[in-house]
């Protein structure tokens, strides 16, 4: 496997119970693992409520005890900060960068509270395999 | 030695001066006159002959321009009437034309074409600009647009995708189902229809071709992929048989027929909205119009915009859909 070139899963994995976050993308480069997500308010909270993500979150994968930390995030605020949707018909995609996983196939867990409730974006055993990748073209 | 801009914009105006048909044979006085006018500066007679002595010399020095002082006509020409500085001759009418031109591109160009575009435009049209800058430019097409719509940043990126014949992952929100996925298409085309922009291509989720607004894409990814081509003839199918972008149901191509008031028959006789459109008076001014034609939600929008003036006759699931909206 080359490790300068830039692989990219479409996951569309949605999570449960609360199914309005769902993870599309993961994209595996040397410098970083990219998780893009979608996210759809609901009406569960006054004018849709807000998202923010945790600054601690992290990626670990079943075959290592190494954790690759969250280094920066798009389109979303790090907690405290939150961004509040206008209404409950809101709808938002963002990214989270990690450092950089191997480019092995394996599953992967993202962390962002080690004690989650519903509303907490975590996700475990999410399948990387990597005979479904593709390679993007880089500019 | 290179040429200074000065005196390059001053070649300009004479090559203009000896290409004008309207004025032919100019003399020193006409040189100078032209300089003044067009580009706001004075100048001498020796300054002007200094210049034509540059412009009959060889390039890169010159321009082996043909330039001769017709004694019977008491003026210069140009011996060969086809010769340019520019390389290619433009004549008056031919500068007019294009003028023309760039204020239909230009016009359009404003939001619909990227900035790559318009500037490739503005080189392409530098030279000619310099004849007319005088004058201030007054704007007169008007075409209707909304500029900086969500997801036009993507437009030069799946234009190359669609020229190149390169697959795009894509992140798309579907606005009707308020879900979010990832998808694999295979762009062949972008579609513009009332100021919104489409790209239409194979998706792979769908196993067929798909319209997917620009304002719903995210995070277009050009990847490295087999092409999924589909024929022309397709394409043509799928874009000819529906009015709009988004069909309705399962997007089969059927006869719609409408009923249209007299108030209204005459936007209908004027432009063909598609071209199955056929229209047959009534004697009293109202009309029935009927189409082969995939219904869409655009087709439903169509109607709904003219109220009571017009009545779906058939299909019932259109009429059933135009009632729902009402």
């Amino acid at each position: 496997m080359d490790k300068k070139r830039d692989l990219l899963l479409q996951l569309n994995i949605v999570r449960k119970p609360n199914t309005n976050l769902v993870i599309l993308r993961a994209v595996l480069s040397e410098t970083y693992t990219r998780i893009d997500f979608g996210y759809v308010a609901t009406d569960e909270y006054h004018r849709g409520g807000w998202i923010k993500m945790s600054p601690d979150s992290y990626l670990r994968t079943n075959s290592s005890e190494a954790i690759y930390k969250l280094t920066h995030a798009e389109n979303i605020p790090l907690a405290p900060d939150h961004l509040h949707f206008e209404s409950n018909k809101d709808w938002h995609y963002f990214s989270l960068f990690f450092e950089p996983i191997p480019k092995r196939s394996c599953k992967i867990d993202l962390i962002e509270v080690e004690h989650p409730e519903d509303t907490d974006f975590n996700y475990y055993g999410i399948i990387i395999d990597l005979n479904n990748a593709e390679e993007i073209i880089k500019p | 030695m290179p040429i200074n801009k000065n005196a390059y914009r001053r070649y300009k105006v004479i090559d203009a001066c000896l290409r004008n048909k309207m004025r032919r044979y100019p003399d020193m006085t006409d040189f100078l006159a032209a300089i003044e006018e067009k580009l706001d500066v004075n100048t001498t007679a020796e300054t002007v002959q200094k210049d034509i002595a540059v412009m009959k010399k060889m390039p890169p020095d010159g321009f082996d321009a043909p330039i001769k002082f017709n004694r019977t006509k008491l003026g210069y020409e140009y011996t060969n009437p086809d010769f340019s500085i520019y390389g290619v001759s433009l004549n008056s009418y031919d500068v007019d034309s294009i003028n023309e031109a760039i204020d239909v591109i230009s016009s359009i160009g404003g939001s619909r074409v990227s900035e790559k575009f318009t500037h490739a435009i503005e080189k392409v049209l530098s030279n000619v600009q310099e004849l007319n800058n005088k004058e201030e430019k007054r704007k007169i097409i008007e075409t209707d647009y909304i500029s900086e719509g969500r997801g036009f940043e993507h437009f030069d990126l799946l234009y190359s995708a669609c020229r190149d014949r390169v697959p795009i992952s894509f992140i798309h929100y579907s606005y009707s189902r308020r879900e979010f996925k990832a998808l694999i298409v295979h762009p062949v085309l972008l579609k513009e229809f009332n100021n919104h922009w489409y790209v239409i291509g194979f998706s792979e989720a769908h196993q067929a071709l798909r319209t997917f607004g620009l304002d719903r894409v995210n995070a277009p990814e050009p990847i490295y992929k087999v092409f999924q081509n589909t024929s022309p003839h397709i394409i043509d199918e799928y874009l000819n048989d529906v009015y709009g972008v988004y069909p309705l149901r399962d997007g089969k191509r059927e006869r719609v027929t409408l009923h249209v008031n007299p108030m209204i028959t005459n936007y209908f006789r004027a432009q063909k909205i598609h071209p199955s459109q056929k229209v047959k008076m009534g004697s009293r001014g109202d009309a029935v119009i009927t189409f082969e034609v995939i219904p869409s939600m655009e087709f439903v929008s169509l109607i709904l915009s003219y109220g009571k003036q017009i009545r779906v006759v058939e299909p019932a699931h259109l009429a059933e859909t135009v009632e729902k909206y009402k």
